[in-house]
This record gives structure tokens, C-alpha cells and sequence, in this order.
């Protein structure tokens, strides 16, 4: 997969529409999920994606293999999501972002009961209540499955930063899901 | 399984939201809307138009498409209107600061009586003498109205002082403005309006794009595109 990621960015690098597009099936779908994760409505995580891809269009031949393709496209997601924030800061206080709703009714559940699941939509509420830096390291390690250097890559910090960043996550998570696993009990 | 396992398991699992119908497509259509190599925004064909890297110059810009028309034209009959595309372009450059200004003015010309750019140019420089001769009124902002000597209406949205004059006395106007211009620009003496997306990224570094607007002694506003580096940021670097 790999090998043919390379190619497929080596043909685009060199004009190669049909390698451009062959990314964009492969990756379009990853990028519009994790923004929308993030950004907390559709519309904006569809120009958001949209930006993405302009940016890696035109930046292109700036990659240099150094990291995988996806790391560096989640990179720069990640830039152009933080520059979208910096612009909404105001706007962003009042939006409710609740992407599992969406996805929970239309796609099969991967959790075994409805306890279950309103137990990880809780989890899912409470990292969006996270700061900014612990959220990107669960929305990319976790949800995008990005490893953890290819997470710190995607923030541009170090790999022991991310593994001290979800240290500090599972300290707040696992308070509040030791209450909710008692609540429900 | 502790909690902890629980809480992971969970999080791997997360849903993922569904892609919209037509994003695919749109973002296709992006792709085959330029050369990805050199696909560039209209704005870094304008900084760089040889292409390559833009040049250490620090640049603003200036481009104003003006569209003139001559009335009447016939409608309602289906017909092919020729076009006649005419462009003006100038460059000051400041070495003190590196700065350079570059502007054009492309003029797009039809009408029933433009069968060839000899005309497109003579219907110009008609109206630029009736301009400075007051004979033409402002019917709507920015757009500018003359009765040719054929009895015609002819129509004109765009910067109608560099009209009908010469290469010479266009640059010479072009370079007044230019002179004010850049001292205001010194003085900082302008306002700025970001548009975040026209940011360009070169050699790995983000350049933010504004549009500055400089209201000169005469009353005359212009605005041009301008952009300057973000420092903080090695982002994209992979």
C-alpha cells in the first residue's frame, strides 16, 4: 500500500490528474471525518476538506517522503482546521458538535447494546470537552489511527508529548467512566 | 478488561460520520481544474508568473478587469459575439524595500461594431477623450457611459483615467499613483482586509493575503492584493 501511495504521489507530483484523483478516493473520506469530528458541522468539514486538498494540490511538491502520505495530509487538515478555529472562535461557542448522532443512526453500531453505546457517545462528549492539544491526540491517534509518531508528526510535536497528552486524557476519562460504569450498574 | 482497555476499545471504535454525496466529485473537479504540479491560485500565477518560485521581492498587486460594451447590442437573436480582450500592464519597483507593484487592466470589448481589435482600441481612446473632456457620465458606481461619435452608447466599468492616453502617459499616471501608494503603504497608512483564502504557501513557509485599501490625495480609491509571511509556522513540512 505504501509502495503504491508513493507512486501514486510521484505521478500526481508530476501532473498526473488520474494519481491525483486515485489519492483522493483513497484519502477523501478519512479527511472529511476527521474535520467533521472536529469542526462540528458538515458544511464547514466539506470546506474545510475541500481546503485541505487545495493545499495539498498546491503543495505537492514540498512532500518529500520523509513521513507517509497520510500523516502529512493530516497535517496540514490540522492546519487549516486550527486557522478555521482561530477565525470562528466566537461563532464556535455556541455550536454543539454531536457527529456520533449522525453516524450512530445511519451506520451499523459497533456496540453491543444501547447502554453501551450511550456510554461511549458520554466518552465521545467528553473529549470534545478536552482541551484543544489532548483532543487532536484522541481524535488523530484514536479515531484516525494514526500511530503515535505519525500523530506527533501530524501536531508537529514530540512523540513524548503525545504519550504525556494521553496519560493526562485517560486520567480524565477514566474518572468520569468509572462514574458512568457505576451509574449504569 | 480494566477501564482503561474499556475506554480505548471504545475510542477505536468511534463511528466515523459519512462523507457527503458530491464531496468526491467536487474535489475532482478541483484537480481537473489545473495542472497539479503547477496548479497555483490566480493570485501566485500573478506573484510569480514565470513560474517557479516567487521572487524574493516583496509584491503587491493590482488587476482590474474591466468590461466595456457597446449599445445597443441586439438581443433576444441568437448570434456569436466576437470578443476583444485588451490589456494594460506596468510594474514599479521600490529597491529600497524590495517592493514591487505590478497592475493590469484587461478590457474585455464587444459590440456590433468591433469587428477587430483595430477597433477595440479606437472605441478606447475615443472614450478616453470624451472622458476627459466631461462627456461622460457615471450611470451606476464605477461604470461610465459615452455617446461615440457614431451616435453609439458605449459603456465602461473599470479605471477609465488611464483611457486614451499613451503608453508613456499611462505609465507616468500609473507611477504618480504608485509613488502615493507605496509612501502610504510606508506610513502604514492603509486598511486591511484578510482573505484567508487566498493564503499560498512557498518553499514551506504560509504567506497571508489581504487586500489593502489606499485612499489617495485626489479622492481616488485603490485597492490592491498584498500578502505577508506568517513567521511562526513550518507547517506542511513532512
Amino acid at each position: 500500500m505504501d509502495g503504491q501511495i508513493k507512486r501514486l504521489c510521484r505521478s500526481a507530483n508530476k501532473g498526473d490528474k488520474d494519481a491525483a484523483c486515485q489519492l483522493l478516493k483513497i484519502y477523501y473520506a478519512d479527511i472529511f471525518a476527521y474535520l467533521r469530528r472536529l469542526c462540528g458541522s458538515k458544511d464547514d468539514a466539506e470546506d474545510l476538506t475541500q481546503q485541505t486538498f487545495l493545499k495539498v494540490w498546491s503543495s505537492l511538491g514540498t512532500f518529500k517522503s520523509r513521513s507517509k502520505f497520510s500523516t502529512w495530509l493530516h497535517r496540514i487538515a490540522y492546519n487549516t482546521y486550527i486557522d478555521w478555529r482561530r477565525r470562528n472562535s466566537r461563532n464556535r461557542q455556541s455550536q454543539r458538535n454531536q457527529w456520533w448522532q449522525e453516524c450512530t443512526d445511519t451506520n451499523p453500531s459497533p456496540f453491543a447494546n444501547v447502554a453501551e453505546r450511550q456510554l461511549a457517545q458520554r466518552l465521545y462528549e467528553a473529549v470534545d470537552l478536552l482541551d484543544e492539544g489532548k483532543r487532536q491526540v484522541v481524535h488523530l491517534h484514536y479515531y484516525q489511527g494514526l500511530s503515535l509518531r505519525e500523530t506527533a508528526k501530524a501536531l508537529g510535536i514530540a512523540t513524548s508529548s503525545v504519550k504525556h497528552r494521553l496519560r493526562e486524557v485517560f486520567k480524565i476519562l477514566r474518572g468520569k467512566f468509572s462514574f458512568e460504569e457505576k451509574e449504569l450498574q | 478488561m480494566n477501564t482503561k482497555d474499556k475506554i480505548e476499545k471504545c475510542l477505536k471504535s468511534a463511528p466515523k460520520p459519512p462523507a457527503p454525496d458530491g464531496l468526491l466529485d467536487k474535489l475532482q473537479a478541483d484537480v481537473s481544474a489545473g495542472d497539479i504540479k503547477t496548479q497555483r491560485s490566480a493570485l501566485r500565477r500573478w506573484f510569480a508568473p514565470s513560474g517557479g518560485s516567487i521572487s524574493p521581492w516583496r509584491v503587491a498587486a493590482a488587476a482590474v478587469i474591466a468590461i466595456a460594451v457597446l449599445l445597443p447590442l441586439s438581443y433576444g437573436a441568437t448570434k456569436v459575439v466576437k470578443k476583444y480582450f485588451i490589456t494594460f500592464e506596468a510594474e514599479f519597483k521600490y529597491p529600497e524595500d524590495n517592493t514591487v507593484y505590478r497592475t493590469a487592466q484587461t478590457m474585455v470589448m464587444s459590440g456590433d461594431n468591433i469587428k477587430s481589435e483595430e477597433d477595440a482600441k479606437k472605441v478606447l481612446e475615443e472614450f478616453g477623450r470624451l472622458y476627459r473632456e466631461g462627456k461622460a457620465e457615471e450611470i451606476s458606481p464605477g461604470v461610465w457611459q459615452v455617446i461615440l461619435s457614431n451616435g453609439e452608447k458605449f459603456n465602461y466599468g473599470g479605471d477609465p483615467e488611464i483611457l486614451g492616453l499613451s503608453e508613456a502617459e499611462r505609465k507616468k499616471l500609473l507611477k504618480k499613483q504608485f509613488d502615493e501608494i507605496h509612501e502610504l503603504k510606508k506610513a502604514g497608512k492603509f486598511e486591511k482586509t484578510y482573505k484567508p483564502e487566498h493564503d499560498y504557501l512557498v518553499n514551506g513557509i504560509k504567506y497571508r493575503y489581504f487586500e489593502a485599501r489606499y485612499v489617495l490625495s485626489d479622492g481616488t480609491v485603490k485597492t490592491l492584493g498584498d500578502s505577508e509571511p506568517v513567521i511562526e509556522e513550518d507547517e506542511h513540512k513532512d
